[in-house]
């Protein structure tokens, strides 16, 4: 119980740090964008070319694409999504579903009008697709392919922001995605431990699964330095649930969807299934459980996902989940300056962006910020003025290392791990 | 017509077990031949080795001067009739239905008026007529018995194969299908019946043939056959031969003293054998 | 109740031996089939005019018999994102509903008249085209096909995933023939083959049959357990015109050709050598019913996967109405088994809309119940 609690503890964290780092979201509208003209034509992961008259009516069959596209500003144009549509939260209260990624049927999908159809390479029926393009509902498959890796959801991304004909927003959220994946690598370069960890799928009483390599979590996984203990253990893709396989595994931590274990009735109860509960994952209360999509969804959040798995099997982790604020530090102005909750973060040059990015931060080179915003400045630097326009100010020195940005910064633990990330890279 | 039925040394054996060991004998039209036997010694085996349903394995029946399968299915059941021991019908068809059947190999396309006159006459002359609406599956044995003796009639052929028609019925019925037997071998039609009972048998037919485990023991007239002592070297059974006081025939009655009948005899004692009449059994069957 | 139902039904089968009440019959049944028919191609999660449906139909079936007819419907408008519009509803009558509601016609029909052969060729009520092998050898075929990953795609350098369903199909067609060329082999024995130990190896083909689909459906991935269950509770919503042209001859073969066989059909009742004493070549007859059967429930499940119930039911379904004459009881099947198929698809794919469910699941759920009830009924009616 106090177990779960503390996950939901966790949850909560990395949605708070989600809702942080996404100070601005990519607000976007088809008619404020002038640039963009359709019809677009598009060769997606199965290699058909797929010509897009409109996006005014998006349906979407599989919740990571529904992310992607609410994530790139299309939200609005959504008409129809999936049931694994869980995020954003609320979509799916107020669009109307058309059925599960794994179980498509024509009608319901026909019945939303839409002007094109996503789906990914895992949705079936396949045939489905077929019809709707006898319908002259165009169909775009977006790759989801284990062998892609960890980079799997750029190439979501890339292929969802070139349908809607927004490419260069489409850059910008996979270079988000792409720096959030590399902050869950910062954060394991300097762990000592190499945890062992098993992904546990469970349908009801029916279906119990491991997972091993060629699968989303086997990535996740090796992402984060844990070691996947079904692939060591031999199981390809996934395979039935049995007490051999499991102690076989033998794993200290084992990964669950929030699906699961309300489907298997409780954590309780997946104690019980064979061998689960002579794991060292059950007896030291290890058994992790995160939300479906957000966890695997291999979609716009998985970096953060990516974060918060590590966060929970590398006690020795010294990247602080938590964002700082507020926090006062000295800078070498000889101020001490109290750093609250910013608007916005920005860099005054090249060198020193990289590296606040680099430690978790989405900052931006200083042009002309906005009010509340936080800068951090080199000391040769205008930063005079700028403390004096009433930005909040910390000054580094020019030839600032790490430790010394990472403190500036207010986490001093991130600075060492991102050393050890610069070392081994 | 011409019907002859001509069985050829015929032999029938599954796995070790021999059913029916170099039997040969010939029926022509216009004559009741009756198969006797005691149980297990192959009558049923002969009648349907004579029907075609099974094949011997040396030996060989014509039918009209053809071996019986040279036949096509349709052309033979044209010819002969058989009437089973007992008749299932697995879905519900009434009485009348399973009658028509009957008809079948005479009916092109569908059946016609006269085909229904002949079922319905068939049906009339076997005293079922008023039980046509019935299920079949619901009839009680003797009733079953007459509907299938109906079907066979109303098949019309010349040979009319029967195995034990007379089981199931009462005494009335009983020789009412044997009269209907000798009403059709007046009209030309060659009858076998097995039968088991041997006054019956003694009545009706012309010629009897007596079967013992696998051979044909005897075959002639019923005053040539059924003697006190080939009974007693077949059946085992101690019976006394009166003549019957009104038909020109044998009356085979039963020694039975003191409530128990004779014990069996020592079969290779027993003296008296003989083949009469069939000029095709060359030589003696060894019994036993 | 029960009583009345069942003078109800000696009267209906006094009246049904008469060929007028037969054509009358058919025609009734006809009838409902095209009133099922029309009901389905309107109804759908998708809502279109009943007027447009038909027309879309009539212009359809005048287009494809090149005859001169115009309903007037104007299939110009052009689609609007998120609005309906008479193009893609006339696309989705035309390339989608239509081929559905008569593939599921199709197979009902074929599942029904096999059934019925079946039961008169076997002297058994309870044969089923399941029980011969075809239906869980088809099936074997299939996920043996997914197991393997087999796709003609492959070697036609083509990865439409309609090449990957037609591999699955062929090979279930395939395995449906061996095995229930099998189990008749089994059943052979001296040149003759018992009915019941033909139903009996048929069900130990069965048994290892699900056993190896359930060994399949575990070792196999979440993606492939998809595909997998399609096949063992059946679909048709897959179907493409392509699939009903294919279907079409196996099934008409069967339609065709069985009805000839009625009278003979008939005779097997009365037991195997008994339909030989009036003319009937059993074996060969035999042959015949299970080998059609055979090719029409293989292709069946092919396309359609494994749909329980229907081959069953139907002949015991018609039969309590008509009496056992096969000539009214063939054609009676095969219409009222499409009928019944095309009913059960309606609901399987409304009534959970956005989702469907599968329907051999639908044909089990209410098979079972009419299945009982009849069984007690006939009893009850024995007396």
């Amino acid at each position: 119980m106090i177990r779960q609690l503390k996950l939901r503890h966790w949850l909560l964290m990395v949605i708070a740090l989600s809702l942080l780092v996404f100070t601005n979201p990519l607000h976007h509208s088809q008619a404020q964008d002038g640039g963009t003209t359709f019809p677009i034509t598009i060769t997606d992961a199965t290699g058909n070319e797929v010509t897009i008259e409109s996006i005014d009516a998006i349906a979407s069959g599989s919740g990571d694409v529904t992310e992607i596209i609410a994530a790139l500003g299309f939200e609005d144009n959504l008409v129809g999504i999936d049931i694994s549509s869980t995020y954003p939260e609320d979509l799916l209260d107020r669009i109307p579903e058309i059925g599960f990624a794994r179980r498509l049927a024509v009608e319901p999908i026909a019945a939303v009008n839409p002007s094109v159809f996503f789906c990914t390479e895992t949705c079936s029926p396949a045939s489905v697709f077929d019809q709707l393009r006898a319908l002259n509902i165009p169909v775009v498959i977006i790759p989801d392919n284990s062998d892609r890796g960890i980079e799997l959801p750029l190439e979501k991304i890339t292929m969802v922001a070139a349908a809607l004909g927004v490419p260069e927003e489409g850059e910008t959220l996979r270079t988000q995605v792409a720096r959030e994946i590399e902050w869950a690598k910062t954060a394991v370069a300097n762990v000592t431990e190499e945890p062992t960890i098993l992904f546990l799928y469970v349908r009801g009483r029916t279906l119990q699964l491991v997972s091993g390599t060629n699968t989303p979590a086997y990535d996740l996984i090796a992402t984060v330095d844990g070691i996947d203990v079904g692939a060591a253990a031999g199981v390809v893709g996934y395979m039935p649930l049995s007490a051999e396989v499991m102690l076989n595994a033998y794993p200290e931590y084992i990964v669950m969807f929030q699906g699961s274990v309300d489907s298997a009735g409780g954590l309780d109860k997946v104690r019980e299934l064979p061998g689960v509960g002579d794991t060292p994952a059950a007896q030291n209360d290890h058994i992790l459980v995160f939300d479906d999509q957000f966890i695997l969804g291999m979609s716009t959040r998985t970096g953060l996902a990516a974060l918060a798995l590590a966060a929970q099997v590398h006690p020795t982790m010294t990247w602080e989940m938590d964002m700082p604020y507020p926090y006062h530090y000295t800078d070498m102005t000889g101020i001490e300056v109290l750093v609250a909750t910013p608007v916005e973060l920005y860099a005054t040059d090249e060198t020193l962006l990289t590296t606040v990015q680099e430690l978790g931060f989405h900052a931006k080179i200083l042009d002309t910020p906005v009010e509340g915003s936080l800068i951090i400045a080199t000391q040769s630097a205008d930063w005079a003025s700028l403390r004096e326009a009433g930005y909040t100010v910390v000054v580094v020195s020019d030839t600032a290392d790490i430790p010394e940005i990472a403190a500036a910064l207010g986490v001093p633990g991130r600075g060492e791990a991102l050393i050890a990330r610069r070392a081994t890279n | 017509m011409v019907n002859h039925l001509d069985a050829q040394h015929l032999h029938y054996h599954i796995g070790k077990a021999t059913l029916v060991r170099d039997i040969s004998l010939q029926v022509n039209g216009g004559e009741i031949l009756a198969i006797v036997g005691p149980n297990g010694a192959g009558k049923t085996t002969l009648l349907k080795l004579l029907a075609g349903d099974l094949h011997p394995q040396s030996g060989q029946v014509l039918l009209n001067g053809h071996p019986l399968h040279h036949h096509k299915p349709l052309e033979l059941a044209r010819q002969r009739a058989v009437m089973p021991q007992q008749a299932s019908v697995s879905l519900d068809f009434t009485a009348y239905e399973v009658a028509l059947m009957g008809r079948h190999p005479h009916i092109r396309g569908s059946e016609t008026r006269e085909d229904h006159r002949i079922v319905e006459e068939a049906l009339h002359r076997t005293e079922v007529l008023h039980l046509r609406e019935q299920l079949y599956a619901t009839l009680s044995g003797g009733e079953k018995a007459r509907v299938t003796l109906a079907r066979v009639l109303a098949q019309q052929t010349a040979i009319l194969l029967l195995d034990e028609p007379t089981s199931t019925l009462d005494l009335r019925h009983q020789h009412m299908t044997m009269q209907i037997m000798r009403e059709r071998a007046k009209t030309g039609v060659a009858v076998v019946a097995v039968l088991h009972d041997l006054n019956l048998a003694a009545m009706y037919a012309d010629r009897i043939g007596m079967i013992h485990s696998g051979q044909l023991a005897f075959i002639g007239t019923p005053d040539e056959v059924l003697t006190a002592a080939n009974i007693h070297a077949v059946f085992g059974l101690a019976v006394e031969v009166l003549s019957h006081p009104t038909h020109q025939c044998p009356l085979i009655v039963p020694l039975a003293t003191n409530g128990h009948v004779a014990t069996p005899p020592e079969i290779g004692a027993s003296a008296g054998r003989k083949v009469l009449a069939d000029q095709r059994v060359t030589s003696a069957p060894h019994l036993g | 109740m029960i009583s009345k139902l069942i003078v109800w039904q000696a009267t209906t089968q006094r009246y049904s031996r008469l060929l007028p009440v037969r054509i009358a019959f058919l025609l009734v049944l006809l009838m409902i089939l095209v009133f099922i028919s029309l009901s389905a191609v309107s109804t759908g999660a998708v809502r279109i005019q009943r007027d447009v449906v038909f027309k879309v139909s009539v212009d359809a079936m005048a287009e494809k018999l090149h005859l001169d007819y115009d309903s007037g419907l104007d299939y110009s408008a052009r689609c609007l994102p998120g609005q309906s519009c008479i193009q893609r509803d006339a696309a989705l009558v035309r390339e989608i509903r239509w081929p559905r509601v008569i593939m599921a016609g199709l197979v009902g029909a074929s599942l029904a008249i096999a059934g019925t052969a079946l039961q008169g060729a076997l002297r058994n009520p309870l044969a089923d085209p399941g029980l011969i092998g075809a239906s869980s050898g088809a099936a074997v075929g299939a996920v043996t096909a997914i197991l393997l990953g087999v796709n003609i795609g492959d070697v036609l350098h083509s990865d439409a995933p309609a090449l990957a369903r037609l591999t699955q199909s062929l090979f279930a067609f395939g395995a449906a023939l061996i095995t229930t060329f099998g189990v008749f082999r089994l059943a052979r024995w001296q040149g003759r083959t018992d009915s019941t130990s033909l139903l009996l190896i048929g069900l130990a083909i069965n048994t290892m049959a699900s056993a190896y689909i359930g060994l399949a459906t575990f070792i196999s991935d979440i993606r492939e357990v998809n595909d997998i269950v399609f096949w063992t509770l059946g679909s048709f919503a897959e179907i493409f015109w392509r699939d009903v042209y294919v279907v079409v001859p196996f099934t008409g073969l069967s339609v065709v050709v069985l009805p000839f066989l009625a009278r003979q059909l008939n005779l097997m009742t009365l037991g195997e050598a008994e339909a030989q004493h009036l003319g009937v070549n059993a074996e060969r007859l035999r042959m015949i019913c299970v080998a059609l059967a055979a090719i029409t429930v293989g292709v069946s499940v092919a396309f359609a996967g494994i749909i329980g119930f229907v081959g069953l039911v139907v002949p015991h379904l018609i039969r309590f109405f008509t009496g056992p004459d096969h000539r009214i009881v063939l054609p009676a099947s095969v219409l009222t088994g499409a009928i019944l198929m095309i009913a059960a698809d309606l609901w399987a794919r409304t009534v959970a809309i956005p989702t469907e469910v599968p329907v051999g699941i639908v044909t089990a759920l209410f098979g079972g119940p009419v299945f009982l009830v009849l069984i007690i009924l006939s009893r009850r009616g024995r007396g």
